[in-house]
């Protein structure tokens, strides 16, 4: 409740113009608003434009927020710069020889020293290949399941961040889910250990 | 069964609600009913948990750099606003230049229709040996700067093709100003008469004939071409 107060006081602050108890806000919600953005877009340099382009917005629309959670009220901003990047993406698909190079890079920060390096290549590989699989999903999709699935949050928080009705969430998500498990089970039936089993009995 | 209705099987719906629990505990008992019964359900219902666990254990990605805000990053963003909304007049400037460009190649169509009247009737002045006609033909000049030109005057070196379009100008249209032909009256005199003398025929030009002749349509094209380009430019991707 504490916490709550504090966020409160520096929201208002913010209204004031108060750059310092802004960024206050940005050091608390970054990692998600940046978790999210990654998530949608797929690239991590993308990712990053996105979320502080969006920070940017927030600080300059703080006027119109209006009570209620602001990682919601955040979220928003976020989801709705990726969603603007992913439909200009698919407008003018750019298929670069650099663009490439970047789609083949693994994701090294997966990397831990304390695991094996059998173990640290196969989580690596499953990150890739799970964030390719949600990279395959249509643009409304790809929110629900990664704002639902990989974020956690409830049908209603997902319909306070998208402003979308409770029915679309659960639909938008059931269909998401649906691909992405026929994709994963298609691709590597191997991460899907129920599956493999019932097929082999 | 009545949570199927006429399906045979789950919904997607059904087994996301049921893998998120939030189905009612009539719905619930009713899914978990079928489940017993039905592998293909129940395989898609573990898969899609499954599924789930792979999602929510997916590694948080490092933050490449921190982004707390800068007076400089809320500068820069306004001066880009400023340049959003300045978009809508750059757009507007760039029709109405494209117009403007259309306008000057209009009025550049249309005056060689009036316009070849002059030349082919001061050619016709010119092959009757009545080289002072020229003011007629030149009615912007004035009637001294003319008579003292000895040269060839611009017009007649204009390639408006007047040899291949029949001569049947309506010479009867040229009509210098008044001012010329007060200055100089017997050159006007002389060259009307010259005109008529070499134009019997007095049928009126034709205006397509004479576009399609002229050196103008390629400028046309192009100018058509040009505003096509410039007012596309504000659907570029920016």
């Amino acid at each position: 409740m504490q916490d709550m107060a504090q966020e409160t006081a520096w929201i208002q602050q913010a209204q004031n113009h108060d750059l310092a108890a802004f960024n206050r806000l940005v050091l608390l919600y970054q990692n998600v608003a940046f978790r999210v953005a990654y998530r949608l877009l797929g690239d991590e340099e993308r990712a990053a434009d996105a979320v502080q382009d969006s920070f940017i917005k927030a600080y300059r629309k703080l006027h119109q927020y209006r009570g209620g959670q602001f990682r919601s009220w955040l979220l928003r901003i976020v989801t709705n710069s990726c969603y603007d990047m992913l439909r200009s993406k698919a407008r003018h698909p750019t298929t670069s020889l650099d663009n490439m190079v970047v789609e083949q890079e693994s994701s090294t920060w997966l990397l831990d020293p304390a695991e094996s390096v059998e173990q640290q290549v196969l989580r690596q590989e499953v990150a890739d290949f799970l964030q390719e699989a949600i990279t395959t999903l249509p643009p409304n999709q790809r929110i629900a399941v990664t704002l639902c699935d990989v974020e956690g949050l409830d049908y209603q928080e997902i319909s306070d961040v998208t402003g979308w009705a409770l029915g679309t969430v659960k639909s938008r998500l059931s269909r998401g889910r649906a691909k992405l498990r026929e994709y994963i089970s298609a691709q590597r039936p191997e991460l899907n250990p129920v599956r493999r089993r019932s097929t082999g009995a | 069964m009545s949570i199927l209705g006429k399906r045979k099987h789950l919904s997607e719906e059904q087994i996301s609600a049921y893998v998120d629990n939030t189905l009612s505990e009539r719905q619930r008992q009713a899914v978990e009913t079928h489940l017993r019964h039905c592998s293909l359900c129940a395989n898609k219902v573990a898969a899609t948990r499954r599924t789930k666990q792979l999602l929510a254990a997916l590694p948080a990605p490092p933050l490449p750099r921190a982004f707390t805000l800068t007076q400089a990053d809320i500068a820069s963003a306004r001066r880009t606003d400023r340049g959003h909304w300045l978009r809508p007049l750059w757009n507007a400037a760039t029709v109405m230049t494209a117009l403007l460009l259309l306008f000057l190649i209009g009025q550049n169509l249309i005056m060689p229709f009036s316009g070849t009247v002059a030349p082919m009737a001061a050619r016709q002045v010119e092959m009757t040996g009545a080289k002072s006609a020229a003011p007629t033909a030149m009615p912007t000049r004035s009637a001294h700067e003319t008579a003292a030109d000895t040269e060839t005057p611009l017009l007649l070196r204009a390639p408006v093709g007047n040899n291949s379009v029949p001569q049947a100008n309506s010479t009867v249209t040229v009509s210098p100003p008044s001012r010329l032909l007060k200055a100089a009256p017997e050159n006007s005199a002389l060259s009307e008469k010259a005109v008529t003398s070499a134009q019997p025929a007095t049928t009126r030009h034709n205006p397509l004939g004479g576009f399609l002749a002229s050196a103008v349509w390629p400028k046309v094209v192009l100018a058509l071409l040009l505003a096509l380009l410039l007012a596309s430019r504000p659907l570029l991707p920016q």
